[in-house]
């Protein structure tokens, strides 16, 4: 309902997710998968658009959240969130 | 007389503007969320009243608090909007600025400089120009730029109409301008807006009918909402590129996060900055202050007492000024100093910005008991006062995530207790109550998050809760921010002992000087209390304290925890002429007739900690959760109060009385329950290989054998 019904299994199995992106690498938003409109309008507002330049910073000890770099400043996501994030390394 | 709406993203420096220009002194910090209601005042005379409203990114709500500001925006009315902007992430801010054009308001945008040295420079012309907006470069802390600021306010000249608009030219709008065909241009704009944002609730307010809605967003391109949001992000990275300087500065980024937020580090950073919190508090400075002010009352109540011995002789005058007045309220005066120690540190963690980390730091644990790692701000706001905390749980995205955070609130040891566990504490345990006090702060966290993992497997479960939390910038706070938080806090603190205390205490001694009959009876026998606490006193024989006396102190702490102690010193017969008015040994002297143990002891103190902490929080809880939760809350924490207590002293008891070779029993107990409760739930989870429904006795298991 949301961007594209792509099966998010296939995209995944040859793109790599803001969630399992290198820490502190440089990475371009490339697309988005399946994300709860809510979600999805959040994520937009805070400037994760498509081509934009992002970088993983930090993540929890548990690996459940992590710290990324976006528009001159860092923000906490949640990792389950950052799963529907495609990213490609520059 | 006009509205001036205050708007803009979270810690953007919006309440700081407000106290700035209406002179007000409300409470600020260095966190998302620290507004989570709107505010209003008056300045310019009286002219004019300015709105403060909790922070927002868009138009669109995302948690309790945004909704409280987006409704404020939308019901309209306002004369103007001061869109506040952080220079330091002002392409972000603008996005807000943009959406506010769009639906047609009114707005002047002040770009905040919060920090002194910014590494932006702004040409407001030039981005005024581009924007269509009136633009004024100000700084809300040092009041500069606010009369600026004002006078664009009063200006009665409405911004050009939906200038910067045309951004959006490149979107196709052919597809849905159909819908609304009956509104004029600029209407019709906000409609394709609003449908491309797919805010339902906006169509169902416009008398939309549910079809009708499903049938606009089924004509929308899939990523309607993408493609709005890059046009607004394209058109700003323009803005930000003509009107700007800037340099390569991340905001909110610091190397001080390497060790922080670092996997092995986190966890000891953060006990260590508590711990230190609490030794402050409560034992160096804390207990010199606190000592230095009991002396003072001691030597400003003594002539006082003493003359009125003389004139009154010791009757119920005396008493009423002695035992009520005098000696419970020096005893809670007493305390100011380490109440108000403990605000101030909680203040400067707010300031600091380190909050937002420790959120990120507990975002992991949280989660597994069905908490979000914002929940934090709330409960660690809960060591200073549960009723204001409660009320920060609007923070939570969700309505069980909140729910649960308001109704954990008030198991955080407030500042209110500090006096019980020092009075009563210090009495039996001497130098030990050091671990005694630490001991009940971290046993109110464990019960908390024990209560939050039963909730979430029953009553209150939540789905996956979203964890979005951006990051401010560490700051150090101003000596004059220190010396008002300090001001603030002695001053509600003296309020409150004046009103609600002196008040309480009046009708404690009331009570405990008259039997029903309303005859005056000396030393509480047969008083109206003591008839009433020695008929529930049986109900707490099994926590080690039937005394009614502590049974009294324990029904007048509904009212406000501190009366606890007041009440305490009042039966007691605090000879406050002598110099033991605030002595621990008076508690000491009596303690044979008080509590039999220090078993007992210590279940009172944690029953203190565990039940309900004071009326405000009731009526904070009822407005936040509804009055169904609140009853249950309050039922809830007195009955986790009693069998927490029963426990607490049981086992103590057996400590007392055999010494560590319980302590091993029952690690060995805990230990044969705890593989017992992973047996039982890996034969559980163990799945069939058939099916995903049963266990062992699989009918499909059975056919194929």
């Amino acid at each position: 309902m949301f961007f594209n019904f792509l099966d998010a299994r296939r995209i995944l199995f040859y793109m790599t997710t803001l969630d399992s992106a290198k820490l502190n690498k440089k990475y371009k938003i490339t697309k988005f998968l399946t994300l709860d409109e809510k979600l999805c309008r959040r994520i937009l507002e805070l400037g994760l658009t498509v081509g934009q330049t992002v970088k993983a910073l930090a993540e929890s000890s548990l690996k459940k959240v992590r710290l990324v770099e976006i528009r001159g400043y860092v923000v906490s996501i949640k990792t389950s969130i950052l799963k529907s994030i495609c990213v490609e390394e520059m | 007389m006009e509205n001036i709406l205050l708007v803009g993203n979270p810690n953007s420096g919006k309440t700081t503007l407000f106290n700035s220009i209406t002179r007000a002194d409300e409470h600020v910090g260095n966190w998302h969320g620290v507004t989570v209601e709107d505010k209003r005042k008056t300045f310019d005379g009286g002219n004019f009243c300015l709105v403060d409203t909790p922070g927002i990114y868009s138009l669109s709500a995302f948690s309790f608090e945004e909704e409280v500001s987006i409704k404020i925006i939308e019901e309209g009315q306002y004369k103007k909007i001061i869109n506040i902007c952080d220079l330091n992430n002002l392409q972000r801010n603008l996005y807000l600025t943009l959406c506010l054009i769009e639906a047609g308001a009114d707005v002047v945008v002040a770009i905040n400089e919060i920090d002194k040295k910014s590494k932006y420079k702004v040409d407001t012309k030039k981005m005024s120009q581009l924007l269509g907006v009136d633009i004024c470069l100000i700084n809300a802390q040092k009041n500069i730029g606010t009369d600026d600021l004002i006078k664009k306010i009063k200006k009665n000249t409405k911004n050009t109409e939906n200038t910067a608009l045309y951004y959006l030219k490149n979107i196709d709008f052919s597809n849905i301008k159909k819908y609304f065909l009956n509104k004029n241009k600029n209407e019709i704009m906000q409609c394709c807006i609003k449908a491309f944002e797919r805010n339902r609730q906006y169509f169902l307010n416009a008398g939309f009918s549910d079809d009708e809605v499903e049938k606009l967003f089924t004509d929308l391109p899939e990523n309607s909402l993408q493609i709005i949001a890059e046009a607004r992000y394209n058109f700003l990275d323009e803005v930000i590129k003509a009107s700007t300087i800037k340099s390569e500065f991340v905001y909110g980024k610091s190397k001080l996060d390497k060790v922080l937020l670092n996997k092995y580090l986190a966890f000891p950073c953060f006990l260590a900055v508590l711990c230190l919190i609490f030794y402050l508090t409560f034992f160096s400075l804390g207990k010199f202050l606190s000592n230095g002010l009991s002396n003072l009352l001691n030597v400003m109540c003594s002539p006082l007492l003493n003359f009125l011995e003389v004139h009154t002789g010791r009757g119920f005058v005396y008493l009423l000024i002695s035992d009520a007045l005098l000696g419970g309220l020096a005893t809670l005066l007493s305390f100011l100093p380490q109440v108000v120690l403990l605000f101030f540190f909680l203040s400067l963690l707010e300031d600091s910005g380190y909050l937002s980390r420790v959120a990120f730091v507990f975002e992991d644990i949280f989660g597994l008991v069905g908490l979000s790692g914002k929940s934090v701000y709330t409960l660690l706001m809960g060591f200073g006062c549960s009723t204001s905390a409660i009320m920060t749980a609007r923070n939570m995205d969700n309505k069980n995530g909140k729910i649960k955070t308001a109704m954990l609130c008030p198991y955080m040891s407030c500042t209110a207790k500090i006096p019980i566990y020092t009075i009563v504490g210090g009495a039996f345990f001497g130098a030990k109550n050091i671990f005694v006090i630490l001991g009940l702060y971290f046993l109110g966290v464990i019960i908390a998050l024990i209560i939050s993992k039963i909730l979430d497997a029953t009553l209150l479960k939540s789905k996956e809760h979203t964890f979005i939390l951006e990051f401010p910038p560490y700051r150090a706070t101003s000596f004059k921010r220190v010396l008002k938080i300090l001001w603030k806090n002695v001053k509600s603190f003296i309020i409150k002992v004046g009103s609600v205390m002196i008040s309480m205490n009046i009708i404690v001694f009331i009570l405990s000087s008259f039997n029903f009959k309303f005859q005056f009876v000396e030393g509480g026998e047969g008083s109206i209390l003591q008839s009433i606490s020695k008929f529930i006193a049986p109900i707490f024989e099994p926590l080690g304290f039937n005394n009614w006396a502590i049974v009294s102190a324990l029904l007048a702490g509904f009212v406000a925890k501190e009366i606890v102690v007041s009440s305490i010193a009042m039966f007691n017969g605090i000879d406050a002429s002598a110099t033991r008015l605030i002595s621990e040994s008076i508690i000491l002297s009596s303690s044979v007739v008080y509590f039999s143990s220090k078993s007992s002891v210590l279940s009172f103190l944690v029953f203190c900690l565990l039940y309900t902490p004071c009326l405000a929080s009731i009526s904070m809880l009822s407005q936040e959760i509804g009055a169904k939760w609140t009853a249950f809350a309050v039922v809830l924490q007195l009955s986790v109060a009693y069998v927490v207590s029963f426990l607490i002293y049981n086992i103590s008891l057996l400590f007392e009385l055999f010494g560590g070779v319980v302590g091993i029993y029952i690690a060995v107990f805990i230990a044969i329950l705890l593989a017992f409760t992973c047996i039982i739930k890996k034969i559980l989870s163990k799945k069939c290989a058939f099916c995903d429904s049963c266990n062992k006795k699989c009918k499909k298991k059975r056919e194929k054998n």
